[in-house]
């Protein structure tokens, strides 16, 4: 029953995850989609408000000299009941009036700060206890002369979250609870047979146990029983070939240690039994991933139960989220419409004839402008007397008005003398929902990641590995080899055989301790000796104990990796602001510059350090350089955390780049050093493919906590991220894992940089491929769409969106790339394929210059990298491995590294003074040609494609 | 040594009066001296209340001009024989005979030695009665400024009625702040891009203006298309505000005036002004920093009122059919 539970623990583990990753994410997405929402509906207060004050700077008074300004800001309050107050304030924050009487001299600082930092009118911030609006009031030299400010308490929000925490505990929970149900009936039926499968192996064990010192072990597998056992049919059936083998090899170890043979030479496996385990061999190698193939098979079970809480939780919430939202979108048009109203009522009122109202073409198109959700406002009798923008409808008769308008009355005295009409742009509050839906998507997409790496986990971990333990153990065995053994951490029938096996090393090694003592002790025979001597060779008992058996796998470092890589961009989408938000010291310094220093220090960290790292990695061992390297990110996280001023921030992100790159490359030193080579590039794909989930992860999510924990908060929970990493680290990844057998030291010199570039090979792929390629990530990614993209009039969240299909991308291009090439396609030509794709992407972008074009190329790049990152490694292992093997494979990568990391930076630095001639398009053509000229190279200087390797799987 | 005798006797007879005044009033009182030129109207009453609420021993006695200069010189000698304490002054030509300009701020036959607050003085610096707000340059004089900038008059203007290029005034050349305003109103023109029309009005045998020349000269502005008449700076002209107004109304011609009664009372189109309450009540304010705390008034400068209100007359609004713009009336007082 053991796989059953496991099996059902790794589904209900996956499913709380997913419910519980996916809950929490809506909650703070909705919260800040809600907040937001709030703010842009008082912004429209806010705005008009200020407006009324600009009428009054027009004239050329400081707008504290209006008389009657405690009026308009009255009649701003009473839009909205939720208002507590209303603030116009002088740039110094000092209050000029207010609705409040008991106000306080000067508005927060922080409502100040946001003020002075935006580079909008209207801006607006969001504290524990309210919301505040605010709208600037500038002079005619656009110099900043006041604001207003509106104090809206939180009480209704916070009702309306505590309301959806509820909704998202009793749907989660409800859905949890059926599910946790329905995975225990489906595995219960799926895995029945493997369950008895399981028990068969539990006898098995019992007579491996018992026949110990009888005969043995020869109970052959049959085809019944492969559809008996169902699943574990092939795993039994293959397991007990060896383990025919393995007692085989044990009993006649045993004999020749114990009995009167002793003195005989065992000598090596006969021709036949060569053969015989040949041939088991070839049988073990086709299906050497029969554990993976059974996790294979639960994957899309488990894949379609989750789909289907996700899908149920999703529509619940997409439901629960367009009742809530819906009013809020719609309120703010409304209130548009409530100011003109009264605003055109007042003239109306004051006794202006209502086709004498002065300036109302000029008053409405201003709105118009300000806002865009409205697309039409007419000031109608019984004939439009005026319009501004346009309007789908012919006629102004009552029935033919229609739902989506809003329509107000203007009276004069007791009669209705007019209308005003506002028509909605439909295609402009459709883009709104499209935009929260964008963000829930995101918020989705986030949610199946983080489940797809814990899915892989937990069955690997839970399934897999106990399955593979005992196959490797026994197909040890199988071949005499008895030195080593495995620690058993379960008590199903795969857990006993192998603390079966594991308990005959060891007795095995004892007997040939007691058999060296005894040889010792009596006279000296050098016969003796000899057999002793070759029994060892032959069984494999050289030390006195056997050696632990460990594993070494993708999965060891997949959960540390995605959390150690999200933790250090969660800051991603806000530092330029948390920088330009700090104090300053270097005020003679660009403000551009100066907010760009975390990233270059970030950048040089990364570059002096990547050099060195798999010198320490050969020294210090994976494991703990993984920990050495990761835990000081906690100190730097936590400095940020604290850190009030530019050298403060610039000093710890500094630092984090050493960190960052010396762990990066260590868990990329991991994957090439541990994982056997005929599965080096698929591991690799899937390696590049865990550290882009935990940049989008983390970029997607770290904007999300900004928002509503504040930015400051979000360090902490980065540190407490890489704490948990650390941790797995410790837990995943063997204590022994293996340093390479090489002393290797720091070659990297620019004698040494030269003589691989010397190279052509070598010459042309950096050149040509990486350093490119990594001039695209830092200088059109990470620079230049954010710019461009809000020169073309995009929102953020719209350029976030656009940014993450460069990380989704690359995560799905990746693994799918590395199947093709592991059997059918050269890795250089994948490559090529991917930096001419990547680099056309970039020319169209920078001669359409549209935000349709710009995505294009930011996909283009994506796909382009996640065919080039898979690839490119392998090829520089390859010439690491020929033209270049007297520079030895750490020289290489460390010269690539270096190259990249150098390249990209002065790339970056190159772009950045490039788009101040030639504008962005012609950055981003400059770059798209650069990529393209580098294919042209990398074909002339590698002509031959790289073969693929025999395939050879290392068990340590 | 007879006529020695009498003519002693004469002054003590002439003082007695005075110094009975005097002794009534004093008994350990502050004496404020009011000199008004069109009696006690809201800024005086306003000052009055800020004396009367500061707990200060004080007595203010009121000489109103009634529009006649001739006053000034009894006056002035009044205030010194009663031993003013302070001299408080309301408008140009008040201050202007009490004080006199800067060329006999040490003259002893004007105010030069009792401190001296005005109010309601149009351009104390053009007139000459101080040399600047930040400093007036007399040792006994400060004051109030309640007038914003001419620019703004303009700009009030261009925002009522935006296609606006062509100004017209009237002067009195009898008042040299009338005469001084449309100088500076004409150096506007130039920077700000509008056109100055001005006509002075006919001064009588005795040199003093004559009220019915205004529909006269109203109509030549009429006939040279102005777009708005701007009343200026004028004590004659605010006088006759109603028979200003009038005419202007009469030829179809939009005023606006730097006083908020020509709004409220008269038929003046528009206004950008403080309010006279607040003029006061900010002379009350150095009077009492002068009187409590003993500061020389030539240290404190010219303190500006720091709220003006838009007014606007929607009776001659829609006489004239020129209404104001939606954002005008956001924050415009409006009167009927």
């Amino acid at each position: 029953m053991a796989i059953l539970w496991r099996s059902w623990l790794a589904f209900i583990t996956i499913i709380a995850v997913i419910l519980s990753s996916f809950s929490v994410l809506f909650y703070l997405q909705f919260n800040s989609i809600l907040s937001e929402l709030i703010v842009h509906r008082l912004s429209v207060v806010a705005h008009t408000t200020a407006n009324s004050f600009q009428s009054v700077i027009d004239l050329g008074l400081p707008f504290e000299m209006v008389n009657n300004a405690e009026a308009i800001l009255k009649r701003s309050k009473e839009t909205d009941t939720n208002i507590k107050s209303l603030h116009a304030f002088s740039p110094s924050g000092l209050i000029v009036y207010s609705t409040d009487p008991l106000h306080k001299h000067f508005v927060l600082e922080e409502v100040v700060q946001v003020q002075v930092n935006s580079d909008q009118q209207d801006w607006g911030i969001e504290t524990e206890e309210a919301f505040y609006s605010g709208s600037s009031i500038y002079n005619d030299s656009y110099q900043l002369t006041g604001g207003v400010v509106i104090d809206f308490p939180k009480t209704v929000f916070n009702a309306k979250k505590k309301q959806l925490a509820n909704f998202l505990i009793i749907s989660s929970s409800i859905i949890f609870a059926t599910f946790t149900l329905i995975s225990l009936i489906v595995l219960k039926i799926r895995l029945s047979k493997a369950i008895r499968g399981v028990k068969h192996l539990e006898e098995i064990s019992q007579h491996l146990t018992e026949k110990e010192t009888e005969k043995a072990f020869t109970s052959p597998s049959s085809e019944s029983e492969k559809r008996e056992f169902g699943l574990l049919g092939p795993i039994i059936s293959n397991l007990k070939s060896k383990l025919v083998l393995a007692d085989g090899n044990y009993h006649t170890a045993k004999s020749y240690l114990t009995d009167a043979r002793f003195g005989k030479n065992p000598g090596t496996s006969s021709r036949q039994d060569k053969g015989i385990i040949k041939e088991h061999l070839e049988v073990n190698a086709q299906e050497s991933n029969l554990a993976e193939s059974l996790a294979k098979k639960l994957i899309p079970l488990a894949a379609i139960l989750v789909t289907l809480a996700v899908v149920i939780l999703g529509s619940l919430s997409i439901d629960y989220i367009g009742k809530s939202i819906a009013p809020e979108i719609v309120n703010r048009t409304k209130l548009i419409g409530e100011i003109v109203n009264a605003n055109i009522q007042r003239a109306v009122s004051a006794g202006v004839p209502l086709d004498k109202i002065v300036g109302a073409d000029r008053y409405l198109a201003k709105l118009l402008q300000d806002f865009q959700e409205v697309s039409y406002i007419g000031i109608v009798d019984d004939e439009p007397i005026v319009e501004v923008g346009k309007r789908d409808r012919s006629s102004l008769s009552p029935t033919q008005l229609l739902e989506d308008e809003l329509i107000y009355s203007i009276s004069h005295g007791d009669q209705i003398i007019g209308r005003i009409i506002i028509d909605v742009d439909s295609t402009f509050i459709a883009q709104q929902f499209h935009e929260v839906y964008m963000d829930l998507v995101v918020v989705i997409m986030v949610a199946v990641m983080i489940t797809f790496e814990s899915m892989v986990v937990m069955i690997g971990r839970t399934i897999t590995a106990p399955i593979q333990r005992v196959h490797t153990l026994a197909t040890m065995q199988a071949l005499g080899d008895f030195s080593k053994y495995a620690i058993t951490r379960g008590k199903d029938g795969f857990d006993h055989i192998l603390d079966v096996l594991s308990r005959r090393a060891n007795e095995l090694h004892e007997l040939m301790s007691q058999a060296i003592t005894s040889s010792i002790k009596s006279s000296y025979n050098p016969a003796e000796s000899a057999d002793l001597k070759s029994i060892k060779e032959r069984f494999h008992l050289f030390s006195p104990k056997p050696k632990l058996l460990t594993f070494s796998n993708l999965n060891d470092i997949r959960w540390p990796l995605f959390l150690f890589i999200a933790a250090d961009e969660l800051p991603l989408s806000f530092f330029p602001l948390f920088t330009r938000a700090a104090e300053n010291p270097w005020g003679w310094l660009d403000q551009g510059i100066v907010i760009s220093l975390p990233l270059i220090g970030y950048l040089l960290g990364i570059f002096t350090s990547s050099p060195v790292a798999r010198l320490l990695t050969s020294v210090v061992g994976h494991r703990k350089l993984l920990f050495f390297a990761m835990a000081p990110a906690v100190v730097t996280h936590i400095g940020l955390f604290f850190s009030t001023t530019v050298p403060e921030i610039v000093l710890f992100r500094t630092l984090s780049g050493f960190g960052y790159a010396i762990a990066t490359l260590t868990y990329q030193d991991y994957v090439l050093d541990m994982i056997p080579k005929e599965h080096r590039t698929k591991s690799i794909g899937n390696f590049t493919a865990v550290l882009v989930g935990g940049i989008f992860c983390g970029t997607a999510i770290g904007g999300i906590l900004a928002d509503r924990l504040g930015q400051h908060t979000v360090f902490l929970i980065s540190a407490i991220l890489v704490v948990i990493s650390c941790g797995l680290i410790l837990l995943f990844i063997p204590s022994q894992d293996k340093t390479s057998d090489t002393k290797y030291k720091i070659e990297v010199k620019p004698s040494s940089i030269l003589k691989a570039l010397s190279d052509k090979h070598f010459s042309s792929l950096v050149l040509g491929i990486a350093i490119p390629c990594n001039i695209i990530m830092q200088a059109f990614i990470a620079f230049l769409v954010a710019l461009y993209m809000n020169e073309l009039g995009a929102s953020t969240a719209e350029t976030g969106r656009t940014l993450m299909g460069y990380f989704l991308m690359i995560y799905f291009v990746g693994p799918v790339s590395t199947k093709l090439s592991d059997t059918r396609v050269a890795p250089s030509i994948v490559t090529m394929i991917g930096a001419a794709f990547a680099g056309a992407s970039l020319l169209f972008a920078g001669l359409v210059a549209t935000k349709q074009a710009l995505l294009f190329a930011v996909l283009g790049a994506g796909f382009g990298h996640g065919l080039v990152r898979s690839h490119q490694l392998s090829a520089v292992m390859h010439i690491a491995e020929s033209s270049l093997v007297r520079l030895g494979l750490n020289v290489v990568l460390g010269t690539l590294r270096t190259l990249e990391r150098g390249g990209s930076i002065l790339g970056l630095l190159a772009v950045a003074w490039l788009y101040g001639l030639v504008g962005y398009q012609g950055a981003i053509i400059l770059i798209g040609l650069l990529s393209l000229l580098g294919v042209v190279l990398f074909f002339f200087g590698n002509m031959v494609g790289i073969k693929i390797p025999a395939e050879n799987r290392r068990l340590e | 040594m007879k006529s020695l005798i009498s003519f002693l006797c004469l002054l003590i007879m002439l003082s007695t009066p005075f110094q009975v005044v005097a002794d009534e009033t004093k008994n350990g009182k502050k004496l404020i001296y009011a000199v008004l030129w069109r009696g006690c109207e809201e800024s005086c009453k306003a000052f009055t209340d800020v004396i009367d609420n500061n707990q200060i021993n004080a007595e203010i006695i009121h000489r109103n001009a009634e529009g006649d200069k001739s006053h000034f010189v009894d006056w002035r000698k009044e205030a010194r024989s009663l031993n003013a304490d302070l001299v408080l002054t309301w408008g140009t030509s008040a201050t202007l005979g009490m004080a006199g300009t800067l060329d006999y701020k040490d003259s002893p036959d004007f105010i030069t030695k009792i401190p001296l607050v005005f109010m309601i003085v149009a351009d104390p610096v053009g007139s000459r009665i101080i040399e600047s707000y930040t400093k007036t340059g007399r040792d006994n004089i400060t004051g109030t400024r309640n007038r914003p900038p001419d620019s703004v008059f303009i700009k009030a203007i261009r925002s009522y009625l935006p296609g606006f290029q062509k100004l017209g005034m009237l002067y009195n050349s009898d008042e040299p702040n009338s005469v001084q305003k449309v100088s500076e109103i004409l150096d506007l023109a130039r920077e700000m891009n509008f056109d100055l029309i001005s006509y002075d009005l006919r001064l009588d045998a005795e040199g003093h203006p004559v009220k019915d020349d205004i529909p006269i000269k109203m109509e030549q502005l009429k006939s040279d298309e102005v777009d708005f008449v701007y009343m200026g700076s004028s004590s004659f002209l605010r006088k006759n505000q109603d028979l200003f107004t009038d005419s202007a109304l009469k030829n179809e011609l939009p005023v606006l005036s730097p006083y908020q009664n020509t709004v409220t009372d008269s038929n003046a189109l528009l206004s950008v002004a403080a309010r006279y309450e607040d003029v006061g009540k900010l002379a009350g304010e150095q009077a009492l920093i002068i009187l409590k705390e003993g500061k020389k008034p030539g240290d404190l400068p010219v303190q500006s009122v720091s709220k003006y209100t838009y007014l606007v007359n929607m009776k001659v609004a829609r006489k004239l059919n020129l209404y104001p713009s939606v954002e005008i009336l956001q924050f415009a007082q409006l009167i009927e």
